[in-house]
């Protein structure tokens, strides 16, 4: 019995169909499948808010524009006005992350950003992107921002390697900070939900009203941490274009 | 008077409540931080040894360069958080 109902099972991908291309195994899983329903849902729902733009938004349009206008104002706070060229990723990003975060909050849903190779290849992404634009940008000059103004030349070689340590660290801390987030809420509450069964009939009322505010507490978190992974991107694109 | 006072007061344990949860946030960021870095200076430490052939040379170098790293982005976050 206790095999198969590990709080942990909720993240096993299965394959839905199998396909495989010259040797590697490239299968529709349920990851796949919430990836691109949340994709479907995604651009669905900004079709529909968009179909007939007016001056005056409908709810639907306001929502979206709200949505918009809110990224934009973060971006433009945090990465500068230089910034604007690069907003159609930002907000991109922004919305694949929290459409995929809730699309976990729903029951026998599939958070896939529970999984730190999906955060992780999204983080590699920004960083290898704005790395390029830094260096597109500013050309050699880039590579001062390694060393930080008023280092004593002696300190100097010591300071890059550190410098570069920091840099490098940085998509791994963004990729985890997301994942764990969602990994620990999920644990959460399947560990709540097996009280609930293991109290039985007569007292497993008791956990379900935690249940529901650490539900409504996850989906916050599921935000918040889109919200988060967003701003920090912003935060490295505006150290890439202003270098400090 | 009295109710100004007791206004300030509650006015300031509120600021006071949000400072805590701010803090359990710094928390998490320094040690993932930590876990960052030292787990990309051991990545890399570890690779430059199996290309190189010198085994734990860079590895425990590198070791430490990557919890250096972490440690400057701890104290660049709390830095930019206290400001």
């Amino acid at each position: 019995m206790s095999e198969s109902h590990s709080p942990f099972d909720q993240f096993i991908v299965k394959p839905i169909v199998n396909l495989s291309l010259s040797g590697y195994d490239i299968s529709f899983t349920n990851s796949s499948l919430f990836m691109t329903l949340s994709i479907f849902s995604l651009a669905l729902f900004f079709t529909i808010a968009t179909w007939n733009a007016s001056l005056v938004p409908t709810r639907l349009q306001s929502l979206a524009e709200i949505l918009y206008e809110f990224i934009e104002d973060t971006m433009l706070e945090s990465a500068g006005p230089e910034s604007r060229k690069y907003f159609p990723i930002i907000f991109t990003i922004f919305l694949f992350v929290i459409i995929c975060n809730l699309f976990g909050m729903i029951p026998y849903g599939f958070a896939v950003t529970s999984h730190i190779i999906v955060t992780f290849v999204m983080a590699i992404i920004i960083f290898m992107s704005v790395t390029i634009i830094a260096i597109a940008k500013h050309g050699a000059k880039f590579f001062s921002f390694f060393l930080p103004e008023g280092t004593p030349w002696w300190l100097a070689p010591l300071m890059i390697v550190i410098e570069l340590f920091a840099y490098l660290s940085r998509p791994v801390s963004l990729s985890i900070r997301l994942a764990a987030n969602m990994i620990a809420g999920h644990v959460l509450l399947k560990v709540l939900g097996g009280f609930v069964v293991m109290l039985g009939l007569v007292w497993g009322f008791i956990p379900i009203p935690l249940i529901m505010t650490i539900t409504a507490f996850e989906i916050f978190v599921a935000m918040l941490q889109a919200y988060i992974f967003t701003i920090l991107t912003c935060v490295y694109l505006g150290d890439a274009l202003q270098l400090h | 008077m009295n109710s100004l006072d007791e206004l300030t007061k509650k006015i300031e344990s509120h600021t006071n409540t949000k400072k805590t949860k701010r803090t359990e946030k710094k928390a998490f960021t320094v040690s993932l931080e930590l876990f960052a870095g030292v787990s990309v200076g051991s990545f890399i430490g570890y690779h430059f040894d199996k290309y190189l052939n010198c085994s734990p040379i860079f590895l425990i170098i590198c070791l430490f360069l990557g919890a250096a790293g972490s440690f400057l982005n701890i104290y660049r976050s709390i830095e930019k958080q206290e400001r």
